[in-house]
Parts: structure tokens; C-alpha cells; sequence
């Protein structure tokens, strides 16, 4: 996740910043919400539910 | 413009609903502290859920999120899914808090951290933090009900009648019964203020020629409204000193923390982190795209805050979706209103003044009203009166509130904190932070704030404890929750 979150800010600050496709960056965003919700689904999937 | 007969008539059959919810939630209580502040822990996943996005995607996001990428673009969209991130420290910390907290059944964070350190003194601390930077926070939701109805209404409704509405409706949800009455009638709202959003950016999508043609003319126009740092509010410094702090906002913020205390159960915490998840990430979507077609149907608006107000007066929304949007925002700032309110009721009751604890339920739930009532006409008030020092208050609570991250990560992962760390941390980064937004003036936009803030607290925790021994008093969280962490496989 850590990984994750810093991808979140430097892949469109340093990579994407001078790209020539004006949605990369929105897209890029749209992405990394997908990414983060696959990781929490993953983390509760796991979890004991009965006590 | 809408006419105010319009509105006033919206909010009499909103307060009407509420009204229902609240009564029926006021018969379902029992009496108890536990009940009043934490609904017994006994709520389910999809009202925690939908009460946890009313109040963490409080009047924020339609007011000043959509002014932010009205004024500086995607760069909103990023800052926001950072803090979106954030939401997966609930997968670390949820289960934890909410097994100590019914293990020694702590009804506050401050309680709870306090406990854990053996000191009432950490937990005063940090309920004094709390309430410091929560309450101008509060007086910025007010604020946001007064901009919203009179901008909609052309100064129809003044501000004075907006924010005293606004008093009525958040006194009378929390002061009924408590946590439960403030969940439902948020999980109840959360739905009018998602489905309303989602209408509403789809006429405004809609009145710009449909999705494509909406695109295609922000390429063309606004194509710098598309990237970072945009036409320029979201350089690389702004955008790491927003995000900073609000990536651990799940943390540092009780009114929300104190919402992994009052699950049923595994399942409903499941649930609810679900729920959170997606309703924050389609509304984050749609104050973004809002923002955006804003720019395109109500160009240079000076003040980036009324370009919720313009846009929905602006005559491309039906009138019946833009009274509907109106409702949820209004009950968006009333849930983050409520909610903090009980918080803070809570952690004077049990933690700030130590002679109510001791006495029964009915004094702690008399006396939590009492500042309920003290918490809204103080965010009343001085949304009124726009005193410079609340905005300024309210502006820092992100950094502030970080003093209290890593004592809560302590409690949990290092043994070897200290009470004396503990107070260390709070104490000196809220001090740094005063002193730094305040006194030196630097800007909440400079990431020198929150990162002075956040390593204060750290290094004065970490270095404190090491010079000092943890108190006999000290309840040891690892240990005692060890085992059902791992019966419960999590992390």
C-alpha cells in the first residue's frame, strides 16, 4: 500500500507531468482508486468473521 | 435563484424525516453511556458505512473540494484519493480498535489511549488537541451551510438563518438519542446526498452535450485543468502539504475513530469499510466532474467556494434535484457537525473532567448534552462572526490532528511508549503547529507545516519513551488482543 500511495504522487508529478496525452494523468488517478480498493478488499477478504 | 419558499419548505420535510428517524432511535436506547455515545456497539455495517461517509465526506466535498478543482483542477481528484488511500489503515488498525475498546470498553479514542499509557493525563491531552482544532473545524461546516443556502437563494435566506437553522437541526439529532439517532439519520441522508449528486453531475453533464462532448471541450479549453500542477494551485508542495495530513485523517480524527467502537461485530466491520469505500470513491468522482463542469457552466466565478452555489442556480439543474443536493449537503455538514459534537461530548464526559466519569450514566449523557450544545453555538457563533483565528484553526486541524498518529500507532505496535512520550508528542506538536500556522504564518499550502508537525510529534515520542519507563498502569493492547487478532486472521 505504502508502494502504493507513492505511486499516487509521483507517477503524475514526475512521469506524466510532461505527457502529451491530456487524460493520462485523470486516468492515472482513476487507476490508483481501483488499486487501493483491490488492496482493502483484499485486507477484509481474509478477516474471521464468527466469534 | 431558488425561492426561499422553496427551501424553507425542502428543510420543514427534511427536519420532518429526521424527526421520525430520531424518535425512533431515541426508543430504541436504553439509557446507558455506552448506548448514547457508541449505540450500544451494536450498529451494523451498512449504517456505520453510510454514517461514516456522511461524516468524513462531510459539506467538504460539494463545497470546497468542487472549488478546488474548479480552481486548480485534477490535481483535487488526486488529493482526494490520497486521503481515499488512507482508508486502508482501517484495515490495520479497525480490528483493533474496536477489541480493545470492547475488551476495557472504552467509548472514546482519548479514553482509550489514555488507558493504554496508564495516565488519565495522555488522554486529557489529547481530548484538549481534539477539541482545540475540531471545534473551528466545526464553525467551517456552519460556515458552509450559511454560503450554501443564501448563495442559492441570492442572500433570499441570510446567513444568520441558514446557520441557525443549521444549530437547530444538528442540536436536536444529537441531543434525542446520541450516536444512534446521528447514524441513522446520517446513513438516511448519505443516500439522498450520493443519489442527488449523481443526478445532479449527470444534467450538468448532460447540459454541456453529454459525456463526450464534455470531455472534448475541457480538452479543448481547459486542457491545463488536466494535469499537474494545473493553472497552478496544485504544484507539488500543495499538493504533498494537503495530502500529508489527510492520508492519516482516519487516525487523527476522533469523530471518525471513534466510529470502529460502535460495530456489532467482524462482519459489520467488513461491511462498513465496504460501504465507506465505495461511496467515497463514486462521490469523490462526482465532486471532481462537478467541479469541472462548473468551470464550463459558470465561468470566472472570483470566490471558488459559490461555484456549487452558481452552478446550481445556474438553470441547467431541475429545480427538484438542486433542492435535493441542498438537502444532502445540509445533512452531510449536520452529520460532521453531529458527530464531532458527540465526540467531543464523550471525551469531556470520560476523559476531561474526572468527577463525571464516576457518576452514572445518566450525569455522563447530561453532560455530554450540555457540550452539544456548547459545540454548536460555538460553531454558530463564529461562523457569524468569521473570527481570523477560528479560520486559521480550522485551516490547521489536518496538521493538528496529527499529533495524536503516533501515539495510537504506539499503542498498538510498541511496547516500549511511554506516558511521557505520549504527552511529549501531542503536546509538542501541537505546540509546534500554533506556533508555526499561527505565530510564524506559515501556510497549511507549505509542506513544511505538516511535515514539522508529524516529525515533532514522532521524534518526541520515540525519544521520550526511550528516556523514560512505561507505567505500571499500562495496559499491554499486543498482548491481550493477540490471539483473537489471530483467530480473526487480520493483519
Amino acid at each position: 500500500m505504502a508502494i502504493t500511495v507513492l505511486a499516487g504522487v509521483a507517477v503524475p508529478y514526475g512521469v506524466l507531468a510532461d505527457s502529451e496525452r491530456v487524460m493520462a494523468v485523470p486516468l492515472f488517478w482513476l487507476f490508483f482508486g481501483a488499486v487501493v480498493i483491490g488492496l482493502i478488499v483484499i485486507g477484509v477478504a481474509r478477516w474471521r468473521d464468527n466469534t | 435563484m431558488i425561492a426561499p419558499g422553496l427551501i424553507w419548505a425542502v428543510i420543514a420535510v427534511f427536519a420532518a424525516f429526521g424527526f421520525v428517524i430520531a424518535m425512533r432511535a431515541a426508543r430504541a436506547n436504553s439509557g446507558t453511556a455506552g448506548d448514547y455515545y457508541i449505540g450500544g456497539r451494536d450498529i451494523g455495517g451498512m449504517v456505520a458505512g453510510l454514517s461514516y461517509a456522511a461524516t468524513t465526506y462531510s459539506a467538504f466535498m460539494l463545497v470546497v473540494l468542487t472549488g478546488l478543482t474548479y480552481r486548480g483542477g485534477i490535481g483535487a481528484l488526486g488529493f482526494e484519493l490520497i486521503y481515499f488511500a488512507g482508508l486502508s489503515l482501517l484495515v490495520i488498525f479497525a480490528p483493533r480498535f474496536w477489541l480493545v475498546g470492547k475488551r476495557w470498553g472504552f467509548i472514546s479514542p482519548a479514553e482509550m489511549i489514555g488507558a493504554r499509557y496508564g495516565s488519565r493525563g495522555v488522554a486529557r491531552a489529547m481530548a484538549v488537541v481534539s477539541i482545540v482544532f475540531l471545534l473551528p473545524y466545526c464553525t467551517t461546516q456552519m460556515a458552509g451551510i450559511g454560503l450554501l443556502l443564501s448563495g442559492v437563494t441570492g442572500g433570499g435566506i441570510s446567513l444568520f438563518q441558514a446557520v441557525a437553522t443549521g444549530a437547530a437541526l444538528a442540536m436536536f439529532w444529537a441531543l434525542l438519542a446520541g450516536l444512534r439517532s446521528v447514524a441513522w439519520t446520517d446513513a438516511a441522508m448519505s443516500v439522498v446526498m450520493f443519489v442527488s449528486g449523481l443526478l445532479a453531475v449527470g444534467f450538468a453533464v448532460a447540459a454541456l452535450g453529454g459525456p463526450a462532448k464534455f470531455l472534448g471541450t475541457l480538452q479543448a479549453d481547459h486542457a491545463e485543468w488536466l494535469n499537474v500542477p494545473g493553472p497552478g494551485l496544485w504544484s507539488l508542495p500543495t499538493f504533498i502539504a494537503l495530502s500529508l495530513p489527510w492520508f492519516f485523517f482516519t487516525l487523527s480524527n476522533p469523530q471518525v475513530s471513534q466510529r470502529l467502537f460502535i460495530l456489532r461485530d467482524f462482519r459489520a466491520m467488513r461491511r462498513m469499510i465496504l460501504w465507506v469505500m465505495g461511496f467515497g470513491f463514486i462521490f469523490t468522482l462526482v465532486a471532481v466532474i462537478w467541479g469541472l463542469a462548473a468551470l464550463q457552466l459558470a465561468p470566472d466565478i472570483a470566490n471558488t467556494s459559490m461555484a456549487t452555489p452558481a452552478l446550481l442556480s445556474s438553470g441547467v439543474i431541475p429545480t427538484w434535484v438542486v433542492l435535493l443536493l441542498i438537502v444532502g449537503i445540509l445533512s452531510a455538514a449536520i452529520s460532521t457537525l453531529d458527530s464531532i459534537a458527540l465526540t467531543v461530548g464523550a471525551m469531556i464526559a470520560r476523559d476531561v473532567v474526572p468527577s463525571i466519569e464516576a457518576h452514572s450514566d445518566a450525569r455522563q449523557i447530561f453532560s455530554g448534552r450540555l457540550v452539544i450544545v456548547a459545540v454548536v453555538l460555538f460553531a454558530s457563533y463564529f461562523a457569524l462572526e468569521q473570527a481570523a483565528i477560528v479560520d486559521q484553526l480550522a485551516a490547521l486541524s489536518a496538521a493538528g490532528l496529527m499529533v495524536s498518529v503516533p501515539p495510537i500507532v504506539g499503542a498498538f505496535f510498541w511496547r516500549r511508549g511511554t506516558a511521557a512520550g505520549a504527552l511529549a508528542a501531542i503536546g509538542g506538536g501541537a505546540a509546534v503547529a500554533v506556533w508555526l500556522a499561527i505565530f510564524l504564518k506559515v501556510s497549511v499550502f507549505n509542506p513544511a507545516l505538516p511535515f514539522a508537525v508529524g516529525g515533532t510529534s514522532v521524534v518526541l515520542f520515540v525519544a521520550v519513551s526511550l528516556f523514560t519507563k512505561p507505567r505500571a498502569e499500562a495496559l499491554d493492547f499486543q498482548s491481550e488482543i493477540a490471539d483473537q487478532l489471530t483467530y480473526h486472521r487480520a493483519w
